[in-house]
């Protein structure tokens, strides 16, 4: 799922906020975004359960309800980028008016 | 070349290239593609799932739709768009050289049971998602190649796991030579249809369906259930032989079909169509039958679970009436029993079903079924030609008892002011031993008889024709039944009543012949065999056929009787 690439993490801890939890709908907007930064590879840890934050798919796997706190890791040339970027994005509860 | 053994439908030869159409929901069998091969199927797979998008981007286009099922397809095209999900199909593809199909279905069944693992329900159902995009993304790879789809300009055979009635009547007959299933039996209501579309059918083929290439060449034998795939010189030389032979035979027997059946000194003969289903008249008609000469109504219960009401009895009758335009129909009452909707109508099981309380003596159980079945008969008699015939008769007790009750309900309708024909013909079946030897008795008191032929065998020579250790001796030659139908007939004659035949025994050209010498001059036959009653009563003179059934009276064994009649109808009627 995460590839080597240059291999300075970024990490950050974020909280899931909206009240529905990470389905469907956030999960794709957070995978869209992160799909935007090509030149980082993004994964999001849940205790031992590591996912590819640019995969739908995965990123349900989570089961992230509301309230559960992630790792959001990025490698690569954009990790800050993406970082801050995807962080923003949790903060926002992914722009959906639910 | 491979032949396989299916189950015939329909009759008929077609040879032609193979066109396979898999249903959504039938997983495909892994196959390994040339490494030449790969990239191609990457194509095909990506335009499948590009196709897919396209599917689900239009639903979320219609403004019109619930919010709901757009953005149920709005999600579903993103999980199209996954990386990992594609990555993955991709790489089973590259690395496991399988064929598109088998790739999505692996795939996506591993990510089904991921979902169905988790614990939250709302994530869990997500798997519910997948199973539906899968069926999406399958039916796309599953359509025929542009080109492949049977069409008008590249005709092809119709190779198909399952055929449900309703998909076999819409098929767009053309270019559809013939059709290959691997489910589905004889007497299925997709038969039936099947048939009805007059192309070659075989059905019950099994897994062979799923080794048969899109575009192979194949062989489809209607007629012995046959089909061959990828046939030799010898094998295709030989069918083509018989598609010609079997198209000429055809184009004589539609000409003769449309004229009338009189043979060649004069003598009127009467052929109609035996039928389950309204929607048959419609073949009976255009095969040239002058009315319906059996309507088998135990099949309004096909497909129920409660009985028919009045008005559903109604609403056949006056389909097939419509249908028929004027031509006469004869309506039997229910005939269950034995093979026929026990299970349905919770009928206990027997330890004879054959000699139990089926049939006319299971309407006398049910009042309240046959009542309703008079009325609706009585009121459809009103708005057409119709007659009545009651079933499995041994007796004038019977015959008046159910006379009696159909006064009683004429009776009714008369005090409700609903109308219905009060000169209403009534008929009885010929087909217990007992009616046709004490035929005299019973032709005081009806309007015509109608000879169950396979019936009247069975019980006559004691007979199952379905028990394959006896079958054999279902012989409708043998000299006992042709006494009895002599008596009939003889008996119909003295007492100016109208006697026909509806059983299958016509169906053999001999038997046909040597009913038309014994004197009967109404035939009721399976909708697709009129136009070959037709040819023997417009090929043989009355006089000739006379003489060749008091001659088979006069012989002693089935066998006998079989190789005179055998000869006999070659020689006057040539080979056709």
């Amino acid at each position: 799922m995460t590839g080597v690439g240059d291999t300075t993490a970024v990490e950050v801890t974020v909280v899931v906020k909206n009240k529905h939890g990470l389905h469907a709908r956030p999960a794709s907007v957070l995978a869209e975004t992160a799909l935007k930064y090509k030149e980082a590879e993004v994964s999001i840890r849940k205790g031992s359960l590591v996912v590819d934050a640019k995969s739908i798919m995965e990123l349900l796997l989570l089961e992230a309800t509301c309230g559960t706190r992630l790792q959001l890791v990025a490698r690569g040339p954009q990790a800050q980028e993406a970082v801050r970027g995807l962080q923003a994005l949790f903060e926002r509860e992914f722009d959906l008016t639910l | 070349m491979r032949v396989y053994q299916g189950i015939p439908v329909s009759p008929g030869v077609a040879i032609g290239p193979a066109s396979i159409l898999r249903t959504e929901d039938s997983l495909p069998p892994r196959r390994t593609i040339p490494a030449a091969q790969i990239e191609a199927e990457i194509q095909r797979y990506r335009a499948a799932t590009s196709a897919a998008q396209a599917e689900l981007g239009h639903t979320t286009d219609q403004a019109d739709l619930p919010h709901a099922v757009r953005s149920i397809a709005a999600s579903h095209r993103e999980f199209l768009n996954d990386p990992t999900l594609l990555g993955e199909i991709e790489e089973t593809i590259r690395n496991g050289r399988t064929t598109a199909e088998w790739a999505v279905a692996v795939v996506f069944h591993k990510w089904i049971e991921r979902f169905r693992a988790l614990k939250d329900e709302f994530f869990r159902q997500r798997h519910v998602d997948l199973i539906d995009l899968r069926r999406r993304v399958l039916r796309r790879l599953y359509l025929p190649e542009p080109g492949e789809e049977p069409s008008e300009e590249r005709p092809a055979i119709l190779v198909t796991k399952d055929l449900t009635p309703s998909a076999v009547a819409e098929l767009k007959r053309k270019g559809i030579l013939g059709l290959a299933s691997e489910y589905g039996g004889a007497t299925s209501h997709s038969a039936i249809v099947a048939k009805s579309l007059g192309i070659p059918a075989v059905f019950g083929l099994g897994h062979a369906v799923s080794e048969i290439d899109p575009g192979a060449r194949v062989v489809l034998d209607g007629e012995q259930g046959i089909l061959v795939a990828h046939p030799d010189g010898a094998t295709l030389h030989r069918y083509k032989e018989l598609q010609g032979r079997l198209a000429r035979r055809t184009r004589i027997l539609h000409r003769i079909s449309q004229l009338p059946a009189e043979t060649p000194d004069g003598w009127p003969v009467t052929v109609m169509g035996n039928i389950e289903f309204p929607f048959e008249v419609v073949e009976a008609v255009s095969n040239g039958a002058d009315g319906i000469g059996l309507y088998r109504t135990e099949f309004l219960y096909a497909g129920r679970t409660t009985p028919p009401a009045e008005e559903d009895h109604l609403e056949a009758y006056r389909e097939a009436l419509a249908h028929l335009r004027g031509r006469p129909l004869t309506i039997r009452t229910f005939d269950f029993g034995a093979d026929k909707f026990a299970a349905e109508l919770g009928m206990p099981a027997e330890a004879n079903p054959f000699l139990g309380c089926r049939s006319i003596r299971y309407s006398f159980a049910r009042p309240d079924l046959f009542r309703t079945q008079l009325r609706a008969i009585l009121r459809a008699s009103a708005e057409g030609r119709i007659d009545l015939l009651l079933p499995m008769i041994s007796s004038v007790t019977e015959l008046r008892r159910a006379c009696a009750l159909l006064d009683q309900v004429k009776q009714e309708l008369h005090a409700e002011r609903i109308p219905f024909n009060p000169e209403l013909r009534t008929g009885v079946m010929m087909e217990i031993p007992a009616a046709a030897v004490g035929a005299d008795l019973l032709a005081r008191e009806v309007d015509f008889f109608s000879i169950g032929t396979n019936d009247l065998t069975q019980y006559t020579l004691a007979v199952d024709r379905t028990n394959e250790r006896v079958a054999a001796l279902f012989r409708p030659g043998n000299p006992a039944i042709l006494r009895l139908l002599q008596q009939i007939v003889r008996e119909g004659e003295r007492h100016k009543i109208s006697v026909s035949m509806c059983g299958e025994m016509a169906a053999e050209t001999s038997y046909a012949l040597l009913l038309l010498g014994l004197g009967i001059r109404q035939f009721s036959v399976a909708p697709a065999l009129v136009p070959q009653v037709k040819r023997v009563a417009r090929g043989v003179a009355r006089r000739t056929a006379a003489a060749i059934a008091r001659e088979a009276l006069l012989l002693s064994t089935p066998e006998d009787v079989d190789a005179y009649l055998a000869e006999q109808t070659s020689r006057v009627l040539g080979e056709v």
